[in-house]
């Protein structure tokens, strides 16, 4: 797990944890990568998040992964926001807690909320890099998208397919 | 994997590559290509459902890249994509056939559930075309009855063909049984109005005031015991096909009320004053002499002439007797598929019986024989003591009567009397009009000839 930039130091030890968890996955916290101003969009107050994936797995040996966390708003070219982005199967995620804590009518939600949304992405995006894509299950966390709403309707667990397609369960 | 395959068109690697992985995570497959060019290539290679296409792409643009796919796969949906101010060419591709367009950048809820949407339309589309299917493979079993091989029926086949995408109304005669409805079903199903309904109604089988109120249908209060409102056949047969069958049985006042409705295309529920259209094809049949029934006044001459536009005779079994082994084996194999029974065919002295019998019942007639046949069999050939239950007619018809040179008047004229009092279905003040007749006279020469009403 690597901070980027300066992130509430919380949140980084709420989604290493949640990682170990879940997937009982060894997962350290590494010290902050320098804010990757590098992936900056162009006229957009936005980090590309597809970008700092390939900064992020650029040096990686298996059997690492990296999730980067990073308190900025992450998208990607086409889209207007994402709360992560990870590969399929991969060695590298990103996570943003910027969108967890801004709703869109400008409240601001208590901490305890924001620590379970980025708990609910963490795992998600965790999911992706295990190579699970989304779900159909209703409540599984890998059936999550788009959407603070829906993500607030979500547990923070997998469902037993994707327990199994991610090696958790044995099938 | 959803089976709903994405291809996407973008000379923009970055975008290629990050809305593929998006995309695959959501669970479509996926496949990109740089160009129009290469776009095109990959639809030929592997056909998807969807093509999200960059409107800006340098050689072949988005909008050319769409004209092209709606030219050689109209079928295949396209999203362009565009950014904030080339909307103008967002819509001229709606236009030209685009099903939808999306403004660069895009909320990933908006990706979501215009993609879902699209999907959703697609599995519709499938599924109607299933239906569609199903409903030409009923009508294939409905039709495989309407069998011949005979110069005549091979006529009214050629017939069936020619008029069947015309909208002209057509006039289907014939013995009872030789398959009138078949031969209407036939002409629906192979006309433009082969998905719209095809309303068949048998105006013998109702009373006129009934057969009124299922023609027209009738509001609520119409009469004592309309409580509902009810659109009759003509209204259901909007765009499809309506079958009235047994024609010569309906009334002269009725006749008139559906001059008008030929005419107009338009009629009123019973008790409505609500002037309802209705676009049908009308297909009407009788088994009687319609001719017989105009110069007896119990027919209009003007409606005859305007339902009687293309008149399709089907000829009766009796005189198409290569027809009856063809029919025969097929009734045969049918009944001993729906049994589960191995009745495999017919002995040779069963053949010679049934193409003896007269029929007059036409194939109604041999297929309830045949069904009867294979139920009792208890062997793999049916043979001829199974079939003795049919017995070969007394060969009298008119024709043959009136063409023997010495043929004695008074058997020409009990002929004729009993032909025409069947066709006025024994109704004897009816035939003594046709003939033109006294009643008591007719009455006299049945007596005579002891003629069966």
């Amino acid at each position: 797990m690597i901070p980027l930039g300066l992130v509430d130091e919380v949140a980084v030890r709420v989604a290493a944890a949640n990682i170990q968890a879940i997937f009982d996955i060894a997962t350290d916290v590494a010290k902050p990568w320098p804010d990757p101003t590098e992936a900056l969009f162009p006229n957009r107050n936005q980090y590309n998040a597809a970008k700092i994936i390939k900064h992020l797995a650029a040096d990686i040996h298996a059997p690492v992964r990296r999730i980067g966390i990073i308190a900025q708003d992450i998208s990607l070219p086409f889209l207007t926001y994402v709360f992560g982005e990870a590969q399929i199967g991969g060695r590298a995620a990103v996570l943003s807690t910027y969108r967890l804590q801004r709703h869109r009518d400008g409240v601001v939600p208590d901490k305890s909320l924001v620590y379970r949304r980025l708990s609910k992405i963490t795992i998600h995006e965790t999911g992706h890099l295990l190579g699970l894509s989304h779900c159909r299950s209703p409540q599984c966390i890998m059936n999550f998208s788009v959407g603070l709403d829906k993500l607030d309707t979500l547990t923070p667990s997998l469902c037993n397919h994707c327990k199994i397609n991610s090696g958790l369960l044995s099938g | 994997m959803n089976s709903f395959k994405i291809l996407i068109v973008d000379d923009e690697e970055a975008m290629r590559e990050s809305l593929s992985a998006w995309l695959i995570r959501e669970g479509y497959p996926v496949t990109t290509a740089e160009s129009g060019r290469d776009g095109l290539d990959s639809l030929k290679e592997n056909l998807s459902e969807l093509v999200l296409v960059d409107m800006r792409m340098p050689g072949m643009d988005g909008l050319e890249l769409l004209q092209e796919i709606k030219t050689a796969y109209p079928g295949v949906m396209v999203v362009m994509i565009t950014a904030y101010g080339s909307i103008e060419s967002a819509i001229t591709a709606m236009k030209q056939g685009a099903s939808d367009y999306l403004l660069k950048p895009f909320d990933p809820e908006q990706l979501i559930l215009l993609i879902e949407k699209l999907a959703a339309q697609k599995a519709l589309k499938d599924e109607n075309e299933r239906l569609r299917s199903r409903l030409s493979e009923q009508d294939e079993i409905w039709m495989e009855d309407l069998l011949g091989q005979s110069s005549a029926m091979r006529a009214v086949f050629q017939q069936i063909e020619d008029i069947a995408q015309t909208n002209t109304p057509v006039f289907i005669t014939g013995e009872t049984g030789t398959g009138k409805e078949l031969v209407a079903r036939a002409i629906h199903s192979r006309s433009k109005r082969l998905f719209s309904p095809f309303v068949a109604i048998n105006c013998g089988a109702v009373s006129q005031s009934l057969l009124e109120s299922e023609l027209f249908g009738h509001e609520r209060g119409a009469f004592t015991g309309a409580t509902q409102v009810r659109r009759g056949r003509i209204e259901l047969a909007n765009t499809g096909t309506l079958f009235l069958d047994e024609v010569g049985e309906i009334s002269s006042q009725m006749q008139v009320n559906l001059l008008r409705v030929l005419e107009k295309k338009t009629f009123f529920r019973l008790g409505g004053n609500q002037e309802i259209h209705s676009d049908f094809r009308l297909i009407c049949a009788t088994h009687r002499d319609i001719m017989a029934l105009i110069e007896s006044n119990a027919f209009r001459q003007d409606f005859y002439f305007r339902i009687n536009v293309i008149n399709i005779e089907i000829p009766p079994l009796r005189e198409r007797l290569e027809d009856i082994p063809l029919l025969a084996l097929h009734f045969l194999g049918k009944f001993s598929r729906e049994m589960g029974k191995c009745v495999e065919g017919l002995s040779p002295e069963a053949f010679v019986l049934l193409n003896n019998y007269d029929w007059p019942g036409n194939v109604r007639e041999l297929k309830n024989v045949m069904e009867r046949a294979v139920v009792l069999s208890k062997e793999r050939i049916i043979k001829e003591a199974l079939l003795t239950f049919i017995r070969p007619e007394r060969q009298s018809p008119w024709e043959e009567t009136v063409e023997k040179p010495s043929v004695r008047l008074c058997d020409v004229e009990a002929c004729h009397i009993k032909r025409t009092l069947a066709a006025c279905d024994g109704n004897i003040s009816k035939c003594a009009e046709v003939l033109n007749i006294d009643r008591g006279t007719l009455s006299r020469k049945i007596k005579k000839y002891r003629i069966e009403r």
